[in-house]
């Protein structure tokens, strides 16, 4: 009787585990797809693309979660670890370094969930890998939105 | 009464101080390093084996006519950040305001290093002539 008892509580606590992870599973998965992601590739040209955009730009709202996900094209130089890109952002009025976006990318696709920064404003990509003749000139448009 | 209270107070004090001490100055492994301070762009590439400025002077940047100012040029306009260049090795360096006063300049360095990211962590920074 004892041990009947013992397994239907048993029970019980495995339904109310297996709902509560059913229903952490339900808000996780919109939150997830709410993820902006962005698709860049770093280009081998030496210069920074966006599918479906002939000047690439990217817009962002203030604070939110962003997911880069970017591919690197190898140019005429990079660095000695292997880095063959740079994605960095500074903020256009005064040239400062975003924090977190400061970033080395490898020959390949790779990804990186970050925090757009908090202030509106006006911002510029820039890479930081000498990977070209034409390193100087690889820079995007970034703004940011309230 | 007030006696204990004033030994109380020294000993904790002096504990306290004897704390930040040891936390912003660990005595063991700090070490100096002399060499230049240099953008990461022109450290870090394959183009400059010699470390140096050489490719980007001789290529005409606008702003990089020297040690100096293609250092200036390369972290303020183009995102990079200052390091220290001692023969071949390359060290990032975590006091960027410091640094960027000694821009394409010899230095003596000492503090201590964060071997996984290869970090300086500065204390002292001074121009050697």
């Amino acid at each position: 009787m004892n041990n009947l008892r013992k397994n239907s509580i048993f029970a019980k606590a495995y339904t109310a585990r297996w709902v509560a992870g059913v229903f952490c599973l339900m808000l996780a998965v919109p939150a997830l797809a709410q993820s902006h992601v962005i698709e860049v590739l770093a280009d081998k040209d030496s210069h920074f693309k966006i599918a479906g955009q002939s000047k690439p730009e990217i817009t962002v709202k203030a604070g939110e979660q962003v997911t880069l996900r970017i591919t690197a094209r190898k140019g005429k130089t990079w660095n000695r670890d292997g880095s063959v890109h740079g994605f960095t952002l500074l903020r256009q009025k005064d040239h400062a370094k975003i924090p977190g976006w400061d970033l080395e990318l490898k020959q390949g696709t790779q990804e990186f969930t970050l925090t757009a920064p908090t202030e509106p404003g006006d911002y510029e990509v820039l890479c930081t890998v000498i990977c070209s003749d034409d390193h100087e000139g690889m820079r995007m448009k970034f703004v940011v939105m309230p | 009464m007030k006696h204990k209270a004033t030994i109380t107070a020294v000993i904790l004090a002096a504990m306290l101080s004897a704390y930040s001490f040891g936390k912003d100055k660990p005595k063991e492994n700090v070490i100096t390093l002399q060499g230049a301070i240099m953008d990461s762009q022109c450290a870090f590439n394959v183009h400059s084996e010699t470390r140096s400025h050489e490719w980007m002077i001789k290529r005409g940047v606008q702003d990089a006519k020297d040690e100096k100012s293609c250092t200036l040029h390369c972290v303020k306009d183009m995102g990079g950040s200052y390091t220290l260049v001692v023969k071949k090795d390359v060290y990032r360096l975590d006091d960027q305001v410091k640094s960027e006063q000694f821009a394409g300049k010899n230095v003596k360095v000492t503090g201590t290093l964060d071997p996984k990211t290869n970090t300086l962590h500065v204390y002292e920074m001074e121009e050697v002539k």
